[in-house]
């Protein structure tokens, strides 16, 4: 037994590449002139990758089980493919004509619906306000604290001035998340959606908060796989989970 | 969600790692390999099932610790090399899915397994799926999840990391045996 371990640990380390240098010329000459150890080799070797096989195929059912969910979403009728019979033509021009009108009429129905969830879901981000400081006057006010006065008395062109100022003396997360929201209340979806998707990049901070922002301006430009997987990646939090999860049952 | 979250979810085994990068470039992938592969929207799946569960293998093996491109490129390139595969190999009229592309990618990585008998893949999955627990959750986290004993041992309660590597030993061989009693008698019923 203690051999065999010996044996298999040392074929362990070779397929790990822990081997030094020598020691993996030993091994390797041990395999070429040893078969019972070059078989002992390619057996463990099977094993090996017969378990890292076995645990894909178990995701690949996982996948399997996503995407048979998928056939029942609201763009099922997309997924389906045609199956050719003979005598087609006549079919395949009528179909076409018919997933033209269903795609305008589709078009056409989803656009209020994202809009309509988007304005069910999006509350602006409560900023702290400009708190001032005892013995400051609003004439001394930090370009931080000017933007937050603004947001909550709802200027926001003058907000994200200001907040940009801000950032340019000390990068703050709180400040890039009322930047972001000022761009969603003055419906510019595009610069929003840049806000929060640097924002997750530049800071480990408030990371909940900025990907159901950033959910809520995807669900808004229409871009729903992006927005099921951003809601998907925090629909376990304890603070956005619920939110989260509701809006992921109505965009299905 | 960025890649780097993506990729941090599947590298911590969070349930939802998989669904996310799954859903993150499903329908740009589906759209661009049936142009790029002529295929139908039901085999352009099969690849990016396939797509999406090496670049997932290839985080818990941690050949994507320095990703020099972004995650979709690098998605994209595998399904690309599925695409290029199956069409040099023909197997597009056999229908091939998911299940066989994954099994070539897995058989392609072991050259030294030349005499690789057909079905023995299934076999020891087979066989892998029979073992138990504790036995099949030790291996896949060594050799799936490339955790090391110290892990798996805090992990799985045991006494220490050379208790967790014997029991490991233990299991290899249970998983050994299962494996040669059953092509013994596959060989025999043919």
């Amino acid at each position: 037994m203690e051999n065999f371990m010996n044996d298999i640990e040392w074929i362990e380390r070779y397929l790990d590449r822990s081997l030094s240098p020598e020691e993996m010329k030993v091994l390797e000459k041990r395999l070429e002139e040893e078969p019972d150890l070059r078989s002992k080799y390619q057996e463990h070797l099977q094993l090996i990758q017969g378990i890292r096989y076995a645990h894909l195929r178990e995701r690949l059912e996982q996948l399997k089980t996503l995407e048979q969910s998928k056939l029942n979403d609201l763009t099922g009728g997309e997924e389906r493919s045609i199956r050719l019979i003979p005598n087609w033509k006549p079919l395949a021009a009528a179909a076409a004509l018919l997933v033209a009108v269903a795609s305008i009429l589709f078009i056409y129905n989803r656009a209020p619906l994202t809009d309509r969830l988007f304005a069910e879901h999006f509350e602006p981000f409560d900023s702290p306000g400009p708190g001032l400081t005892r013995g400051q006057g609003e004439g001394t006010l930090t370009w931080k604290q000017k933007g937050y006065e603004a947001y909550d008395n709802g200027r926001y062109e003058e907000a994200i001035e200001s907040f940009r100022k801000s950032q340019e003396e000390n990068h703050d997360a709180i400040v890039d998340l009322c930047m972001g929201n000022s761009y969603l209340k003055l419906e510019q979806y595009d610069k929003a959606e840049k806000v929060f998707e640097s924002m997750l990049k530049d800071h480990d901070d408030l990371v909940t908060q900025a990907n159901w922002y950033l959910a809520l301006t995807y669900v808004k430009e229409q871009k729903l796989e992006r927005a099921r997987a951003t809601l998907w990646g925090i629909s376990k939090s304890s603070t956005y989970g619920v939110k989260a999860r509701k809006l992921l049952k109505e965009l299905d | 969600m960025t890649d780097i979250e993506i990729l941090k979810l599947i590298r911590n085994n969070d349930g939802n790692g998989l669904s996310v990068l799954y859903e993150a470039y499903r329908s740009e992938f589906l759209h661009w390999i049936r142009r790029f592969a002529h295929c139908d929207q039901d085999e352009a799946k099969e690849y990016y099932q396939a797509a999406v569960l090496i670049v997932y293998e290839n985080v818990h093996q941690g050949t994507m610790d320095n990703l020099k491109s972004s995650l979709k490129t690098y998605l994209f390139g595998i399904g690309k090399n599925l695409a290029w595969q199956s069409y040099r190999q023909d197997i597009r009229k056999q229908k091939a899915g998911a299940a066989f592309y994954l099994e070539n990618y897995i058989t392609e990585q072991s050259p030294e397994l030349a005499q690789w008998q057909d079905h023995q893949l299934d076999l020891v999955r087979e066989c892998f799926q029979l073992l138990g627990d504790p036995c099949r959750t030790l291996l896949d986290l060594h050799y799936f999840q490339r955790k090391s004993m110290e892990e798996i041992s805090s992990q799985l309660a045991y006494k220490n990391a050379d208790t967790a590597k014997n029991q490991k030993y233990k299991c290899m061989e249970r998983l050994r045996r299962m494996v040669e009693e059953r092509t013994v008698t596959h060989n025999q019923s043919e």
